[in-house]
């Protein structure tokens, strides 16, 4: 049982026993956005390699994908910590624990590390298929190379900036997921940003946990209001035996984040990105 | 209603610090904390992101410093040198940002600095609205990195560091 806001537009939910999967007649007809506003789209896979493998075991991946992907990186295990826990900086050892390599354009980027592999996409984005195809041409190497004993856990996430004309946005008007502060109270003290709001859904038939995200983000341009709605859709140890079932699960992913993402957003919004 | 006056930047993902004692004031934080870092999770949007607003901050708090914060007489970063440090900001990547330490310049503005174990790199934005870099390794002599403030130069000025830092 879910707390909903009132919904702009009526989505019908299927559920097809032979398959046992749920969709929505707007899922299989998905839109085209020609302004998709996706920052970025990842496919994540979360894997257990041998423990006698090191970072340095990582390089071998560079001959692979230099020609390609020529910008270099090294990521830190403790890199993405610091941010949240300043009191914790002294205490955790910035240990190398993955390659990121970028492209020449900067809009794809693949992180090979000691707990698996991340492709992304940044913006400006193409579509699924061709995200799925360089995740999966990339996972091949890395598959190759590290040989990983199994998947433990994947995803796909996609991250939307939402750019709202305007100093001021009643967020009914263009969401329908977020915050909702009280009726009860005046109008006045009823305004509220900037805000993070983090929302796990399980997800029962797919055994995973799909996360909305929806955060207000410092503006991009003047006079908008800037909002980032995050899906993040993940199943840990995926019910795949073969890569053809790992790849199709994929689909199975995306299918759910995008019924989830039209449902989050309000006819006014898709006219905003149509 | 959002609105979208100007805030503290601070405050753009909320805090995860609170003042509670109590064990749900504790509980809170560590749920707080471990939300935050599910959020960033492997995302390159995000990390940058975050560690962008980390720099903003830190940014802004160089703006508010005192005249003679060091008390040898260092003037307070103007607006012009915190302009062009915001610009420089934008160039940078993920691991730029996960390096740089941002600091005040004792002659008066912001300076960006890496070092990665003997190879040291710095940018500097000074409050005559000049922008200049130096690299170099261990005790060697500094070897300067001409900016001549546009966004290319920055750019490629930043590229140098980077090549710098790597080799």
């Amino acid at each position: 049982m879910a707390l909903c806001a009132p919904c702009t537009t009526v989505i019908p939910w299927l559920y097809e026993e032979s398959t046992g999967r749920i969709t929505n007649h707007r899922n299989s007809q998905m839109s085209h956005y020609e302004k998709a506003p996706i920052t970025e789209a990842l496919i994540d896979i979360r894997v257990e390699l041998s423990t006698e493998l090191r970072f340095e075991d990582l390089h071998a991946i560079r001959k692979h994908v230099s020609k390609d992907y020529p910008q270099e990186e090294t990521r830190n295990l403790a890199e993405g910590t610091i941010q949240f826990a300043p009191a914790m900086q002294a205490s955790v050892q910035q240990k190398p624990w993955g390659l990121l390599f970028r492209n020449e354009a900067k809009n794809q980027v693949l992180q090979a590390r000691l707990d698996g592999f991340t492709f992304s996409r940044l913006e400006p984005y193409e579509t699924f298929e061709k995200l799925r195809g360089e995740a999966r041409r990339l996972w091949d190497i890395y598959r190759e190379l590290m040989r990983p004993k199994r998947v433990t856990r994947v995803a796909v996430r996609y991250i939307n900036q939402l750019n709202i004309p305007g100093m001021t946005v009643e967020p009914e008007d263009y969401l329908n997921t977020y915050p909702h502060v009280s009726d009860q109270l005046p109008p006045e003290l009823r305004n509220f940003g900037p805000y993070l709001m983090r929302l796990p859904m399980h997800q029962g038939d797919l055994k995973g946990t799909l996360v909305i995200n929806e955060a207000m983000t410092p503006a991009k341009s003047p006079d908008t209001v800037s909002i980032v709605l995050d899906f993040d859709l993940h199943v840990d140890d995926p019910p795949v035996t073969t890569e053809q079932e790992l790849w199709s699960f994929f689909d199975r992913l995306r299918e759910r984040k995008n019924a989830y993402f039209e449902a989050c957003i309000t006819d006014k919004t898709r006219e905003l990105i149509r | 209603m959002l609105t979208a006056e100007p805030t503290n930047p601070s405050e753009f993902l909320g805090s995860p610090e609170n003042n509670a004692i109590g064990g749900a004031g504790e509980q809170l934080r560590a749920k707080v904390h471990e939300g935050l870092r599910a959020t960033l999770g492997n995302s390159i949007f995000w990390a940058e992101t975050l560690l962008r607003n980390k720099a903003q901050i830190t940014l802004r708090s160089l703006a508010a410093l005192r005249s003679n914060w060091d008390s040898y007489g260092a003037p307070t970063p103007n607006t012009t040198a915190i302009e062009n440090a915001a610009r420089i900001l934008e160039h940078m990547t993920l691991s730029d940002l996960a390096l740089a330490r941002i600091v005040p310049s004792a002659e008066g503005g912001v300076g960006f600095c890496f070092s990665k174990d003997d190879r040291y790199a710095d940018i500097e934005s000074s409050n005559e609205g000049g922008i200049i870099g130096v690299r170099y390794i261990g005790m060697q002599p500094p070897a300067l990195i001409e900016i001549d403030g546009t966004e290319a130069a920055i750019e490629a000025a930043l590229k140098e560091i980077r090549n710098h830092l790597r080799a």
